[in-house]
């Protein structure tokens, strides 16, 4: 059958339009939807206790959409869990929150929901890809121990911290995802050798950036490559420690993420629908200490001010997660003269 | 009646009962049912239960390395990752590390267990029942626990005994570095004392003691006594221990991981770990881990065999008999305060310092040094949510629960397996111990891995997410531990009682309930206990098998440690040694009061068994309790 180029418009049109409609379903429509069916299943990292806050917040506003939050400690297991349930047909996420690295393995599945984001209300600059929005950010600072460091000391460059000075006393944590992102800045083969200097400076590693921040706090380093968030409770514990965002800033941007086999994908819809907006992104952040700098209003998008955040982007993904690969080898490569 | 033992097979195997059923065992063929097939299907039945509890997740694991991804439904297979594991300099290096680590461990424990176990057994020492159990009391704290004690009182720049020496001493540095190969292995050392001690205690006492006394008659020295007739008589006890002490360091996870890392010693157990948790990819780099368990799973094999045989004839060493004998203990002399000394020391190391820094950091808002500054800043608050935290409450019953169906699941399972494979002629009963023994060799950290793909794909047993999964998980890997214990067991009971109980129209059943559970009810106990104890403390199997609501107290304690809640992790642990040492106290005070009703039920008319022995239930294998009233000294 021939079609007149006419009818054939009139034919794409009518699909996008039917299309659009589908898609552009209003927030309360899947809200309502969402209330039918039973809990959003939320992998994330963050203790229980955090979480819970998050969600009670998110009740005020949506109270018929329950929520059932599952810890993934370290967050490292997130989308290998959702790729074995899901493959396995068992009970998954509706909901995570993860990092590129995890989310690219799930689409490649075709395991995350696309869709058009904007037509919820998200804002546009949170949305680089139609199976994530950008919910939260781990953004790399400069820690140090106030006791034992005076404010003249510091390094004011991230290059600086590489001084002798730190031989010793410099903490790193064992992921290399902030050394590998200022290469946005630096250059990879910067990067390279400046994870090869600091390791000549034998840091003292650890498992996490919390456990970082507790260190310097009690004096076992001096000075480290931290995060924001994982500063703050100590900080607000009364500990002596300092933090400072250095030019360029590394930010890895966390996205939210709608996993289409799980139990609710409207509920989780609506909820990372809810994370993007200035209400759901401050309970976020006043709860779990991560905020989103993408976000006008929260308090870490404050505190960056006039700072240069550098990320690779989404696209970049790949040269990212080679080089981060790689770095973490190489700090994690064993030491042999301890 | 054949001369032939019933070959024993236990890790522990107690070498007195093996004299004791030397001539006995080969009689010792309970007839099962009537019929042929009756005769079969209990170890039918249990066969395929252990090839399902340890085969299925070991074949995952296999299949696993040759998968692209490591993910098993993935299509495709490749030998990637087992030429890149295995062609990797750093592989290699890992394995030196490993070895090293698990080599200088297991010294330091047979050192300090042996040492400990001569003084408590065969010595003048004070109080040896109170030595006991202060010897066994670390058990209480677990390895992570300790681990973490340990950072804070001997980290290079603010661990409290090398500032209290820097100030003391005046040094311009601090003397000790707990992020050190050395610093693993002492932390680690300490941990599997009470392992080595349970071992060789009983070892130590059931030496024929003539053969000391002829020698000291004849003019020997005490070092001409110790190595030339002591040390002969307990190597094969030794070196079996060693073995099973090398094959626990290798894949313990927990010491590595917390002390290792900050100074970049990596062993195989906490590179596996990373692999899983942490990897920069995105998803567990399951094939690699596969590929490394490959060389892993082998080696340690090799080891629990060589563990096994070597156990199996530690009996041919050990000169006990059918007399009676009281040993004259060795007497210390001045060296008695130097022993007594050298266990405070030991209970302060593995105890007291561990748990009162431990006290001090949960009183505190933020991890800080020891100081009278920070004293001023002390707070119950951390101990306050631990009893106001609905999620510290929910992980606390969840750890009650799963260490309680764990250990009962454990002990009953031992209990069958030890019974069909030294009673029973079944064929197929040596692969039934074969495969009980297994898991020994399989770390934590693989076997759960494993269990999440097995349940996974069998969804008639809805056990993912939940915490039983976690008690399968325990079950897999307690279960070479409580089968070497009850294998020890049974071979000390006499095969008239329950063919009495039989003659007297008992059926099978009945013969089970009166007559088999209650003479093996001090050892069920025991394995029971012990099991329920490494439960309560156990971390890596529950954190990768970790669901929505199935947290336990290890878990909580280290998402508190690594979310940076420092002080939190350490009032949960407060409270977690607390009960620990509860349990362990339980433990002692149960085997006083199960010492008489074991007098009466084992073996009470049989002229081979010394009189001492008659209380004597075999010293569970591995790290076992005691459940004698009486010293044999």
């Amino acid at each position: 059958m021939r079609l007149s180029p006419w009818r054939l418009i009139g034919l794409v049109l009518g699909f996008v339009v039917a299309g659009g409609q589908a898609r552009a379903d209003s927030l309360a429509e899947i809200a309502g939807a969402a209330a039918k069916k039973g809990p959003v299943v939320w992998y994330e990292s963050s203790p229980p206790e955090q979480i819970l806050k998050v969600a009670a917040a998110f009740n005020k506003r949506y109270p018929d959409i329950k929520i059932q939050f599952v810890r993934n400690t370290g967050g490292g297991g997130i989308a290998a869990r959702v790729i074995q349930e899901s493959e396995a047909g068992a009970a998954t996420a509706s909901f995570f929150i993860g990092d590129v690295a995890q989310l690219i393995p799930l689409n490649q599945r075709g395991l995350l929901l696309s869709r058009d984001w904007k037509s919820l209300g998200v804002d546009p600059a949170l949305v680089t890809t139609p199976y994530a929005v950008a919910a939260t950010a781990a953004l790399g600072v400069l820690v140090w121990n106030k006791q034992r460091v005076a404010d003249g000391d510091l390094p004011k460059t991230w290059d600086e911290m590489l001084n002798e000075r730190w031989r010793g006393k410099i903490g790193q944590w064992v992921r290399a995802a902030t050394l590998g992102t200022l290469a946005k800045a630096y250059g990879e083969q910067h990067m390279r050798d400046y994870t090869r200097r600091l390791i000549e400076l034998r840091p003292m590693i650890y498992a996490s950036t919390f456990q970082l921040a507790q260190q310097a706090a009690a004096g076992e380093v001096d000075i480290g490559m931290g995060l924001y968030h994982s500063a703050q409770p100590v900080i607000a514990a009364g500990a002596p420690l300092g933090l400072r965002f250095l030019d360029p800033t590394p930010m890895n941007t966390l996205y939210g993420a709608v996993v289409a086999k799980g139990g609710n994908p409207e509920g989780a819809q609506v909820l990372l629908a809810w994370l993007s907006t200035l209400e759901g992104a401050r309970a976020y952040e006043g709860a779990i200490g991560r905020g989103n700098p993408l976000i006008k209003g929260t308090e870490t998008a404050e505190r960056v001010g006039a700072h240069k955040l550098v990320e690779f982007s989404f696209q970049d993904a790949a040269t990212i997660e080679k080089l981060d690969a790689e770095l973490t080898q190489m700090l994690m490569a064993a030491e042999k003269k301890r | 009646m054949s001369e032939r033992a019933t070959p024993a097979s236990g890790i522990l195997d107690h070498p007195l009962s093996r004299v004791m059923t030397t001539e006995r065992a080969a009689a010792a063929t309970p007839r099962l049912g009537r019929g042929q097939l009756a005769r079969l299907l209990p170890v039918l039945l249990t066969g395929a239960l252990l090839a399902w509890l340890v085969l299925v997740p070991l074949a995952v694991l296999v299949v696993s390395a040759f998968k692209p991804t490591g993910l098993l439904r993935d299509p495709g297979f490749t030998l990637a990752h087992v030429i890149a594991t295995y062609s990797s300099p750093q592989f290699w290096a890992l394995t030196a590390a490993t070895l090293q680590f698990a080599a200088g461990s297991t010294a330091l424990a047979l050192v300090l267990g042996g040492t400990l176990a001569w003084l408590v057994e065969r010595t003048d020492l004070p109080a040896p029942a109170l030595v006991r159990a202060l010897v066994i009391l670390p058990m209480a704290t677990p390895p992570f626990l300790l681990a973490i004690s340990w950072i804070m009182l001997l980290s290079p720049r603010t661990g409290v005994i090398n500032s209290l020496l820097i100030g003391a001493l005046g040094l311009d540095g601090p003397p000790f570095n707990i992020y050190s190969l050395g610093g693993m292995i002492f932390v680690e050392g300490l941990a599997l004392v009470p392992s080595a001690f349970l071992i060789l205690a009983p070892v130590a006492r059931n030496l024929d003691p003539s053969l000391e006394e002829s020698a000291l008659v004849s003019g020997a020295g005490a070092g001409q006594l110790f190595f030339r007739i002591i040390l002969p008589l307990l190597l094969p006890a030794l070196a079996g221990t060693a073995i099973f002490l090398m094959i626990v360091s290798f894949v313990v996870f927990d010491v590595p991981g917390t002390i290792g890392m900050p100074s970049r010693i990596f062993v195989l157990s906490s590179q596996i770990y990373s692999l899983v948790a942490d990897s920069p990819r995105g998803i567990p780099e399951y094939g690699k881990v596969s590929a490394m368990a490959l060389m892993f799973t082998v080696g340690l094999l090799a080891l629990t065999f060589a563990y096994h045989r070597l156990m199996r004839h530690a009996g041919r060493f050990v000169t006990v008999t059918g007399k009676a004998y009281r040993p004259r203990p060795f007497r210390l002399g001045r060296l008695r305060f130097l022993a007594v000394a050298g266990v405070v020391l030991y209970v302060l190391c593995t105890v007291l310092a561990p748990l009162a820094i431990l006290v001090w950091t949960s009183l505190m808002p933020f991890q800080a040094p020891l100081s009278v500054a920070a004293a001023k800043m002390a707070t119950l608050a951390n101990h306050r949510e631990f009893f106001a935290n609905p999620f510290i409450a929910a992980a606390t019953v969840n750890s009650l629960i799963v260490a309680f169906a764990a250990s009962t699941a454990v002990a009953a399972l031992s209990l069958v397996t030890a019974w069909i494979s030294i009673k029973s002629r079944a064929p197929g009963r040596r692969a039934i111990d074969t495969l009980a023994f297994l898991p020994l060799a399989m770390p934590g950290v693989l076997i759960a891995t494993a269990l999440i793909y097995v349940y996974l794909a069998v969804s008639v047993i809805p056990i993912y997410g939940t915490i039983w999964i976690i008690a399968v998980a325990y079950l897999t890997i307690y279960l070479s531990f409580g089968s070497r214990t009850m294998n020890g067991v049974v071979l000390q009971l006499h095969p008239e009682l329950d063919e009495a109980a039989r003659m007297s129209g008992a059926g099978p059943l009945a013969t089970v309930r009166r007559v088999i559970v209650p003479l093996t009810a001090p050892g069920l106990a025991a394995v029971w206990i012990w099991v329920f104890a490494h439960c309560l403390r156990e971390l890596t199997a529950a954190l990768l098998l970790q669901g929505a609501d199935n947290a336990t107290l290890p878990t909580l304690l280290y998402s508190y440690w690594s979310g940076g809640e420092t002080n939190k992790a350490a009032a949960v642990g407060v409270w977690l040694v607390l009960g620990l040492i509860a349990v362990v106290v339980l433990w002692q005070l149960l085997q006083r009061l199960v010492a008489g009703r074991a007098a009466a039920a084992i073996d009470p008319h049989h002229a081979v068994v010394p009189a001492q022995a008659g209380t004597h239930i075999p010293e569970p294998v591995v790290m076992g309790p005691r459940f004698r009233g009486d010293d044999n000294r």
